[in-house]
């Protein structure tokens, strides 16, 4: 590689983590805290997101199973040992399944575009999702 | 060998590895932090414009989209769309690069930052948001190691792939 591209490089790089850190710092949304919520989560707070809205929250630390009906049909997340993932869903795709399990660690939430579903943590939907 | 059957078979060949590759991948690999791929294929968009040309790139990358995902069963579903904004952003920047003539391994990298834009690009209108943009960022990260490994492999394969075609 010549030294040039080399600089090129290095340059995307610096964007790219300067950027991280301005939307981490810049890019919250204030929310309505009544949207939260109230009581304490065993593990994490998370949300089951249809068309922008929460449809269900559930608690990471509890097992169990949830089913939401998305624009394509049922989608079935499954809670296990403080992790979450799509057990089964009706679309296309199964992208969301494959995405695996999230702790809310995971860079981007688990994510279902024929359903409109996401499922983020509590602090995704403070920072990222409008509550109408 | 005539020299269009010739060309016409390592096209054929290069297209079906390039498939291949793309299958395997989504089979058997997981997705880095749930939704990043290395994106093997780009190897053999890489290799192709080495050994064979800009056109035949086009091809390939093409058949991969269209094939592979005839083959998964989800031509013409979102998932379709979303390889296809990727790919054919990523087949522009490679013919730029081509055309300025700069090294495979940094072709490979802006080959791979152009598919992720294009993804999302295609994302963002799915939703019709654009907040899945604060993912670029990540994506363009994550792009230089990734894009460095398939210009590695690329470059490789190119060397011992040029012989054989004289």
């Amino acid at each position: 590689m010549k030294k040039k591209e080399i600089k090129i490089l290095v340059g995307i790089a610096i964007v790219a983590v300067v950027a991280i850190v301005l939307l981490n710092v810049f890019g919250k949304k204030e929310t309505d805290p009544s949207k939260l919520p109230s009581e304490e989560a065993k593990g994490k707070w998370v949300a089951i997101v249809h068309r922008n809205k929460v449809e269900q929250w559930f608690d990471s630390g509890v097992d169990g199973e949830y089913t939401v009906t998305g624009d394509y049909g049922e989608m079935v997340v499954e809670v296990k040992d403080g992790k979450w993932h799509v057990k089964e869903v009706e679309c296309p795709n199964h992208i969301c399944e494959s995405m695996g399990w999230d702790d809310g660690n995971n860079i981007m939430p688990i994510t279902c575009i024929p359903n409109n579903i996401m499922i983020g943590t509590e602090e995704w939907v403070e920072n990222y999702i409008e509550n109408e | 060998m005539n020299n269009r059957v010739k060309r016409f078979t390592y096209l054929a060949l290069l297209s079906a590895m390039a498939i291949t590759l793309n299958l395997l991948e989504s089979a058997m690999i997981p997705p880095m932090f749930g939704v990043f791929r290395v994106g093997l294929a780009n190897i053999i968009a890489l290799v192709t414009i080495e050994v064979l040309g800009v056109k035949e790139m086009i091809i390939v990358n093409l058949m991969r989209v269209i094939i592979g995902n005839l083959m998964s069963g989800r031509l013409l579903g979102s998932t379709f769309w979303i390889s296809f904004g990727g790919v054919l952003l990523s087949s522009i920047v490679l013919l730029v690069m081509h055309h300025l003539k700069t090294s495979l391994m940094f072709t490979s990298v802006m080959s791979a930052i152009a598919h992720s834009i294009g993804q999302v690009l295609v994302v963002m209108f799915f939703y019709m948001t654009s907040h899945i943009a604060v993912i670029l960022p990540y994506f363009l990260l994550l792009s230089i190691p990734t894009g460095l490994f398939t210009g590695f492999v690329a470059k490789i394969a190119a060397e011992r792939i040029k012989p054989l075609r004289k």
